[in-house]
């Protein structure tokens, strides 16, 4: 029988395979590091490729959540609460960010979501610099313990490279088999046409505001485990450039499967090496690889690899993973 | 000063920042009424319209009406590129995808007006000197009569070009039914096309006359045009009337809480305004269509 390289079973496989053999072949390189960022970036893009590859909502905030997330953790794990509550607190006070955004906007066109997550962002950014009783303000906040398991303390590039990757992992598997599950399949019927939708019985707000709360708690989950790996945080970092970067990681990365995230990510991290030299044109390239990306990429990276991979192996399209896109290769 | 001195006072700061939030609210409802899709470019053409006037005037030298036509004219142009290479060819694009389009445009410009005009904030002396008008115990920057006035005249000229002009009754007909105006000849990329422009051309004009009252800097376009699309939401988005009055309103709901509740978390009010309204009247005050 011939292996079926499309099968989500076996991508998922691979990716614990290439993880396992980064870490095996980069061990005690600096790039260890910026692979933990890579993972930290795949699991709040996830939550992108969700909101937008399974609904077609889009987030212009998301690093705002992020931002809660790492606030959160940092703020808890300072007061001595353990990191594996903080990182729960973490996750359910982002999602209730998202439910509280979510049900007056989720009821209209895309396009509410869209600016108001782009408001909210802007909110949050003046809200971190402002509210200097707790935050600190401008400043930041350092000295951010580490991240702890029970007793297991992470500490290392190597630690904090485990710990990621195995939750970035699990993220991506969950969106894997959200995908394929009767919740998913009832979000992508939101996505090709909401009327119909709520006709065969979907009830068409609730899970939009679920999946926009689910997609604002990964974020958060980031952004825990970011602030106890950087140790210090900064309103500037979850600012809109930040929430436009991570957009940006989705789209490029292909929103028409959580494994785009993967891509997106190791993008993101990928992209300021490649741009360093045009320093301050950073921000202008990065808006024209988004234009360029969202006219005529619009399946990102991942996409182009699966019409390659159909082209080249023939057959039937890529079940699990394409064909369920649903309006993606036509509208966004 | 007295209470009632102090409100007054207030009243005008608001009606000042009412009138520039008006005038974005202006261009997100030419483009949605006429496109049906929200621009995000709309604050980027405030900051690129006034950072180009005060580079013109005041580091070249050039007169000031000078630099004012030209700064309007090189927003209108970044519009029109813009439009032509990302828009205009792909005519078929959701609402949703046009939106996302114009946040990599929005970040083109930003980028732009870094390179170009470095990240310090800029300034613009007032157009007629820096003496305020004292109305008994009230004082009013000459600029604000600028700002208000400018409103009164964009207001004024958009009434007269829908009301007198074929190209504006043609736009108006694609806002009211776009197939219906397609089956009698009026070319809608056209529409879109003058639609776009002319709201660049607006948001960089109010960029010009809030130069002088508040320092301009590169990375605050999306902020202003968060505002204007507040404003906009707030008379309901698409409609004109609705832009100039909900952009009044915003600026006085926002004075008026910044003077007596918190001026900390006055862009969270506006913020909180937007969320109730979508809750309860989406279709904003005064409930319009759509």
């Amino acid at each position: 029988m011939k292996a079926r390289l499309d099968r989500p079973q076996i991508l998922l496989g691979l990716l614990a395979l290439a993880i396992i053999g980064a870490f095996l072949l980069l061990h005690g390189n600096y790039l260890i590091s910026a692979l933990v960022l890579a993972a930290i970036y795949a699991i709040v893009i996830t939550g992108l490729v969700l909101l937008t590859g399974l609904n077609g909502q889009y987030s212009l905030g998301h690093a705002a959540f992020f931002g809660i997330g790492a606030y959160t953790s940092a703020l808890l794990t300072i007061a001595g609460v353990p990191p594996l509550l903080a990182s729960a607190a973490a996750i359910a006070i982002t999602g209730a960010f998202g439910a509280i955004i979510g049900v007056p906007l989720l009821r209209l066109r895309g396009y509410y979501l869209a600016v108001a997550t782009l408001a909210f962002q802007l909110i949050m950014l003046s809200v971190l610099n402002g509210w200097r009783q707790v935050t600190l303000g401008p400043s930041g906040m350092a000295n951010i313990p580490p991240y702890a398991i029970g007793r297991w303390v992470v500490r290392g590039e190597s630690a904090y490279y485990w710990l990621t990757w195995i939750v970035a992992f699990l993220c991506i598997w969950g969106g894997v088999n959200l995908w394929r599950s009767r919740i998913g399949q009832a979000l992508l019927a939101i996505k090709s046409d909401e009327a119909a939708a709520a006709a065969m019985g979907i009830n068409v707000s609730a899970l939009k505001v679920q999946i926009f709360a689910l997609s604002a708690a990964l974020a958060g989950l980031g952004g825990s485990l970011y602030a106890h790996y950087v140790t210090f945080i900064s309103p500037e970092r979850f600012g809109p450039i930040a929430s436009f970067e991570l957009l940006l990681g989705a789209l490029l990365g292909g929103v028409g499967t959580p494994f785009g995230a993967i891509l997106g990510a190791l993008l993101l991290i990928a992209l300021p090496e490649v741009v360093a030299p045009l320093r301050d044109y950073k921000v202008m390239v990065y808006g024209i690889v988004f234009i360029l990306v969202s006219l005529y990429l619009p399946l990102g990276i991942a996409g182009l690899i699966q019409g390659t991979y159909v082209r080249l192996c023939g057959g039937r399209r890529p079940g699990a993973l394409a064909a369920q896109t649903g309006k993606t290769e036509a509208g966004a | 000063m007295g209470a009632v001195g102090q409100l007054a006072q207030v009243v005008v700061a608001g009606l000042t920042s009412g009138s520039i939030y008006a005038l974005v609210a202006l261009g997100f409802t030419m483009i949605f009424a006429v496109s049906g899709f929200i621009s995000l470019l709309q604050g980027e053409y405030v900051i690129l319209g006034g950072l180009i006037a005060i580079a013109l005037s005041q580091w070249l030298g050039l007169p000031l009406p000078v630099a004012i036509l030209a700064a309007v004219a090189g927003a209108s142009l970044f519009g029109a590129i813009f439009q032509r290479l990302t828009l205009s060819p792909k005519r078929n694009l959701s609402p949703d995808a046009a939106l996302i389009v114009t946040l990599g445009g929005a970040f083109v410009a930003r980028g732009t007006a870094m390179v170009v005009f470095g990240k310090d904030p800029l300034s613009l002396p007032s157009f007629s000197g820096e003496r305020p008008v004292a109305f008994g115990e009230v004082v009013v920057a000459t600029q604000a009569f600028w700002i208000i006035g400018t409103l009164a005249a964009i207001a004024a000229a958009l009434w007269a070009f829908f009301a007198l002009t074929y190209t504006g009754k043609a736009m108006q007909a694609c806002s009211q039914n776009a197939t219906g105006a397609r089956l009698v000849g009026i070319d809608l990329n056209a529409m879109g096309f003058i639609s776009f422009v002319a709201s660049a051309a607006i948001g960089a004009i109010a960029g010009v006359v809030i130069a002088p009252l508040n320092f301009v800097s590169y990375d605050e376009g999306l902020a202003v045009g968060i505002k204007g699309f507040i404003a906009a939401v707030l008379g309901g988005l698409g409609s004109y009337p609705g832009a100039v009055a909900g952009g009044i309103l915003l600026g006085l709901a926002e004075g008026l809480s910044a003077a007596y509740i918190s001026s900390q978390f006055k862009d969270a009010i506006a913020f909180v305004i937007l969320l109730v309204l979508l809750l309860f009247r989406p279709g904003g005050l005064w409930g319009a269509t759509r």
